[in-house]
């Protein structure tokens, strides 16, 4: 895609909903099968100390629709303003219709407002980002973008190589006409990579069957149903490393910056060892390069970004006017980055869901 | 010690927990990625990145964005990984 820039479009509010289960890793052991020794090596290498899982029945909507009220509720926006819903997600209430819509209705949001769901994982706040800021370009006051994910829904109950690292999460962000610096995008999708990280069987290409929800144990050490994901950790790996560092540094040459211009780099939250690779590789200070998300709280997808923002960096983006490059990068395969300026947004810190919502 | 103790010793770490038999008589051709799942490679990386940078006195960054692609990856076996650690400690010294 070519690089794309808009002028005087902002975020002004961002906030995010975490399950309400905090699960200790090693209150885990015996569900995964992990001895002590395979579970220290779980730990060293990927850090992984907590997640943050949803309820049995909690969907992703759930979480985005609290971090969604949580905005009307104490951010000054109004419901009546809101013109179109996006919702990222790759676990949706139904198959149809799309779950924004359904969303729409229990918001409260007038029905002039255009819903619609994108399906994308751990690249879909930056490709949602960038759909919202087209939206309000084009003419739209204020769009609501809810990204978010329940993994459960994807991911095997015993499959030791991904479910660990994995946390529930829901992001509410709002994206506005204002005054602002122009923002910077860049988007890229390569499908060659699609059976590096896909759910293999459930679509119309390979359909539900009796079999394919029988979970087995394959070559990978992992128990997981053909209905669940599958990642191939090597290709996803790499991937990550040689696709990152090249995106970040364009799109900071595109916004006409230099790294020490940048106040942080905020990336999908994959595992510490990327970012902290990716960070060595782009010769930025670690401290601009958050990376304990997918250690507290597990994997977020799509939610990952504003997780970070909400989960680490409340404080600095509710107080401060920022330069942020951020970068997602995952299922497709498909990865974004996206250089904007936030200007003392709404951004409370991460809340815990609250079942009586 | 040599870089290729080091990455014997390194190795020979990681493997007390995964317990390959390929990788206990390892010599200079083992195909050690072959033998590696992503986690096990990850393992090594670090286990080299603390071990060099016990012996240089500088963090030196192992993982480089071929690491785990199977045509190219400089983890193939104990002499490939030798030579790509080589450059990458005269690159750092540059």
């Amino acid at each position: 895609m070519s690089q794309i820039s808009f002028a005087n479009i902002a975020i002004t509010a961002m906030a995010t909903t975490v399950g309400n289960n905090i699960i200790e890793l090693e209150d885990e052991k015996e569900r995964f099968g992990f001895d002590d020794d395979s579970f220290s090596r779980l730990q060293r290498s990927i850090g992984l100390k907590t997640r943050y899982i949803a309820d049995e029945g909690v969907c992703a909507s759930d979480l985005c629709v609290q971090s969604a009220e949580n905005i009307f509720a104490n951010s000054g926006i109004k419901k009546e303003e809101i013109e179109a819903l996006l919702f990222v997600t790759q676990s949706p209430d139904y198959k149809a219709p799309s779950t924004a819509i359904i969303m729409q209705n229990r918001l409260g949001l007038p029905t002039s407002c255009g819903a619609f769901d994108i399906n994308l994982g751990c690249s879909g706040f930056i490709y949602g980002l960038f759909t919202a800021f087209s939206y309000v370009n084009s003419g739209m006051k204020k769009v609501l973008l809810c990204v978010g994910d329940v993994n459960s829904y994807f991911s095997g109950e015993r499959d030791k190589i991904f479910t660990p690292l994995m946390g529930d999460a829901g992001s509410a962000i709002i994206i506005e006409k204002k005054d602002a610096p122009r923002s910077f995008f860049s988007l890229y999708s390569d499908g060659s990579g699609y059976k590096h990280l896909i759910v293999p069987a459930g679509g119309a290409r390979t359909p539900s069957t009796p079999e394919t929800l029988i979970p087995k144990e394959r070559e990978d050490g992992g128990i997981r149903r053909d209905e669940d994901l599958f990642m191939d950790g090597k290709e996803v790996f790499n991937f990550a490393i040689k696709t990152v560092p090249p995106l970040i540094k364009e799109i900071v040459e595109f916004a006409g910056k230099e790294n020490d211009e940048i106040d942080y780099f905020v990336l999908h939250q994959a595992n510490p060892y990327i970012l902290k690779t990716i960070a060595s590789r782009l010769k930025v200070e670690k401290e601009k390069v958050p990376l304990e998300t997918g250690q507290i709280y597990g994997n977020q997808n799509a939610a990952s970004i504003p997780g970070t923002i909400n989960g680490f960096l409340s404080d600095e983006f509710s107080s401060k006017k920022l330069t942020i490059a951020i970068a997602g990068f995952g299922i497709g395969l498909s990865w974004g980055g996206a250089v904007i300026q936030t200007d003392n947004i709404y951004a409370p810190k991460t809340e815990l869901y609250k079942k009586e919502l | 010690m040599n870089l290729k103790t080091i990455i014997l010793k390194a190795v020979k770490d990681v493997n007390e927990q995964l317990q390959i038999d390929e990788l206990e008589n390892i010599h200079e051709e083992t195909p050690l990625f072959e033998l590696l799942d992503s986690l096990g490679t990850l393992d090594l990386i670090l286990e080299l990145e603390s071990s060099l940078e016990e012996h240089t006195g500088e963090y030196i960054a192992v993982a480089n964005e071929e690491s785990m692609d199977k045509n190219n990856t400089p983890f193939k076996t104990i002499v490939t990984l030798e030579n790509y650690l080589l450059q990458r400690i005269a690159d750092e010294s540059n």
